[in-house]
């Protein structure tokens, strides 16, 4: 992979998270990145937007910004969203149990447990008035 | 979204394509359960060009396979590509959907499955 990073403000609005999307499978495509880490890291950052952007509208204080820091080093990829919003804990939620049969699935916290499988590790931190999420992929030699 | 719509027999089936994510699975949902409003009770997604889905776009495949099961009607999946069948795999959905290579294989299983049940 070529090393690189990316920073950026978003919005707090589901529109901007299908505009990420796109910015980031590129970032990922344009650094070489293995398809399948491009998806994987593209889909947790959404999953981690989408529900910063969902969660964070209901309760108060509401989030205002969300900032995406993204590094590429040799074997690594490393995510680090940040937000003002009230404190929220994503690996502290409710995890779904996926044993269950179909009629008792519940069709909440799938995508933090998509997020918490797919990245090698997931750490959450509230700073000041800040949650900030950082996500690592570490990635075989491509 | 305007789901591209095609019917087989007694069986409809409905092409995914491209990404489906948190802005739009909204127009997924609304387009799958019009169709199970209308009566739709064999339905085969082709995934066949779908390139990406997140949870929100998950949770609508959730909803559909609970309301036709509870109908005792039917629900597959074909054509995944790697990633998505990656996301199935992930959150459990390889074990409480039904998932085939291909249309053809889908058809087919389908209406063995139907005709197992009569």
């Amino acid at each position: 992979m070529r090393t690189g990073s990316l920073s950026t403000k978003l919005d707090v609005n589901l529109y901007e998270t299908g505009r990420l999307n796109q910015m980031v499978q590129q970032f990922g495509k344009w650094h070489q990145m293995p398809e399948d880490a491009v998806f994987q890291i593209s889909l947790s950052i959404d999953e981690l937007v989408s529900n910063i952007v969902m969660h964070g509208s209901l309760s108060q204080p509401q989030a205002h910004e969300i900032i995406l820091r993204l590094t590429i080093s040799n074997r690594e990829i490393h995510a680090e969203i940040e937000d003002d919003g009230r404190a929220f804990n994503p690996l502290e939620a409710p995890e779904p149990d996926i044993d269950a049969p179909l009629q008792e699935r519940s069709i909440g916290g799938m995508g933090i447990l998509l997020a918490k499988r797919l990245m090698d590790a997931m750490h959450y931190s509230r700073i000041g008035c800040r949650n900030v999420i950082t996500l690592t992929k570490r990635v075989g030699v491509a | 979204m305007q789901l591209p719509i095609e019917q087989n027999g007694s069986i409809t089936i409905a092409s995914l394509s491209g990404q489906i994510d948190s802005v739009n699975a909204g127009e997924l949902e609304n387009d799958i359960m019009h169709l199970l409003d209308g009566g739709t009770l064999r339905l085969l997604l082709d995934c066949a060009d779908l390139e990406y889905i997140n949870s929100a776009g998950l949770r609508v495949f959730l909803l559909a396979a609970k309301r036709l099961e509870q109908s005792s009607g039917q629900l597959a999946f074909c054509t995944l590509d790697a990633n998505v069948l990656m996301v199935f795999q992930t959150i459990g959905f390889d074990r409480i959907l039904t998932i085939y290579a291909d249309k053809n294989a889908a058809l087919e299983g389908m209406n063995a499955a139907s005709a197992k049940a009569a």
